[in-house]
């Protein structure tokens, strides 16, 4: 062990090292400039002040979002719209949004509801249950005497 | 004496009206554009000449898609040229009504109130529609294509495709060639949608002789109600004025029903004639008539409407509007 630290001692202290180490100890000492330093300095804190702004806002706008897409959830889910009542019998196309158009299609319809009624049921009629079937089934008379 | 001129004026309309109507195409008149026509096919034209004096008993099946819960249902249809009965399946809904014609009315008993509805007979109507349909396609306003059909109860049928003048079918008829039974039809709505059909599963197209009897209907206990009864009872409940045409204006009065459009309740009164079917509305509130007739006008129909106190009554038909308001001056109260 002494003898290798002898080596190594004499291999450092050999004159091509120490022609290296002149020449390192020589170098320019390259310390940024004082200029430099401060004009860092205020960019770097120009980015804090940025990303601390950044970062209040996302404090208030993600529980703000949060918030407002649970509440748009929850309208959508649980408020129930003023009750629709459909004309009895059919359903009403997007088409025919008017009063006046209803008309005119609930006769077109009432036309082609003949072409496959023929003589046989009008699906207009109420639809009270007959004695036979008044103790099974569900009743619809309400549903459909309401007309 | 106010009551009387008002009364005066309604007669002498219908008097008009009655006269102009010969004006109109007679629906019942075979010599008609369909009949020459090389745009009507064949079968079709077999299935009007024949369809008067078909003979037949079956069981068909019946579906509408007009309401939220479909509409299906099963008849047995007992046909004699003009005369029919229908009834329904032990089980169905409607287990217990049976319709008959004689070729000249309708009588329909309902069980579930012990009555008899007394109505203009549809048979007719049903015949002069499809010839209707013909007149239309020698017109060029519906266009007919042929095809092999499906067998339908066992038979082989031809198909008729209707379309409109777009290309859209509007109808599919699939008739028996040698009977000219229409045996299935499918219904669809303008946008293709199939809105009703019918089909029969089992037919018999050579019976035997019916018994007259099994086209009338007495029962002694039963209540007879017209559709003028109905019209009065509806009229009342919910407070419209019972208003309609005369049975003299040639429109007999075939339907009242009360409907809720846009949220607003409507008193519907269908009537049928040799002209075609009628819808009269009765609203409590107004509405737009240059709106009215605009959306008529897309539709081939026309419509009429004129205020009676704070309500608003209208006429839609296949009919002229000339022709819709004169027959507006002959709506009267049916009190």
């Amino acid at each position: 062990m002494n003898e290798n630290l002898n080596n190594l001692d004499r291999r450092l202290e050999a004159e091509s090292q120490r022609t290296v180490a002149r020449l390192v100890a020589a170098l320019p000492d390259e310390a940024p400039s004082m200029v430099w330093r401060s004009e860092l300095n205020e960019a770097l804190l120009g980015l804090t002040a940025k990303r601390n702004a950044r970062r209040r806002f996302l404090l208030i706008a993600r529980p703000a979002l949060a918030l407002a897409a649970m509440s748009a959830f929850a309208l959508v889910m649980f408020v129930r719209p003023g009750r629709v009542e459909p004309v009895t019998g059919r359903i009403q196309p997007a088409a025919t949004s008017t009063l006046e158009a209803s008309l005119i299609s609930l006769h077109q319809d009432d036309v082609r509801t003949m072409d496959v009624a023929g003589v046989g049921l009008d699906p207009n009629e109420p639809v009270a249950e007959t004695a036979s079937t008044a103790s099974s089934g569900p009743d619809d008379s309400e549903a459909d005497l309401e007309l | 004496m106010s009551r009387s001129l008002a009364l005066l004026g309604s007669l002498v309309a219908l008097v008009c009206l009655v006269g102009s109507a010969g004006a109109q195409r007679r629906d019942s008149d075979f010599d008609r554009s369909w009949v020459q026509s090389p745009l009507v096919p064949p079968v079709l034209k077999n299935a009007i000449r024949r369809g008067g004096h078909a003979r037949y008993v079956g069981r068909r099946t019946v579906e509408f898609w007009r309401s939220p819960k479909d509409l299906k249902h099963e008849e047995i249809v007992t046909r004699d040229g003009n005369r029919s009965r229908v009834e329904f399946p032990d089980g169905s809904r409607f287990a217990g009504r049976i319709y008959v014609e004689n070729g000249h009315e309708r009588r329909e008993y309902h069980p579930e109130t012990n009555e008899i509805w007394v109505l203009p007979a549809r048979h007719e109507e049903s015949e002069m529609r499809l010839a209707h349909l013909a007149d239309r396609g020698a017109e060029g306003k519906v266009v007919f294509t042929t095809a092999p059909g499906i067998r339908v109860a066992g038979y082989p049928t031809d198909q008729v495709v209707v379309s409109d003048s777009h290309g859209n079918i509007v109808q599919r008829l699939y008739i028996e060639p040698n009977s000219g039974v229409l045996l299935r039809r499918e219904v669809f709505d303008p946008g293709g949608a199939k809105i009703g059909m019918f089909e029969f599963t089992e037919i018999d197209l050579d019976p035997p002789a019916f018994d007259p009897s099994l086209f009338r209907f007495d029962r002694r206990d039963a209540r007879l109600v017209t559709p003028y009864d109905r019209l009065r009872e509806l009229a009342n409940q919910e407070h419209f004025p019972a208003l309609a045409l005369p049975p003299a204006s040639g429109f007999r009065l075939d339907e009242v029903r009360v409907a809720r459009i846009q949220g607003e309740r409507v008193l519907v009164e269908s009537y049928s004639s040799h002209q075609g079917k009628l819808s009269l509305f009765e609203l409590k509130t107004d509405l737009d008539s240059d709106r009215l007739r605009q959306f008529a006008r897309g539709t081939e129909l026309h419509a009429y409407s004129w205020r009676v106190g704070a309500g608003t009554l209208v006429l839609v038909g296949s009919q002229d509007s000339n022709f819709l308001e004169r027959l507006a001056s002959a709506v009267v109260g049916t009190r």
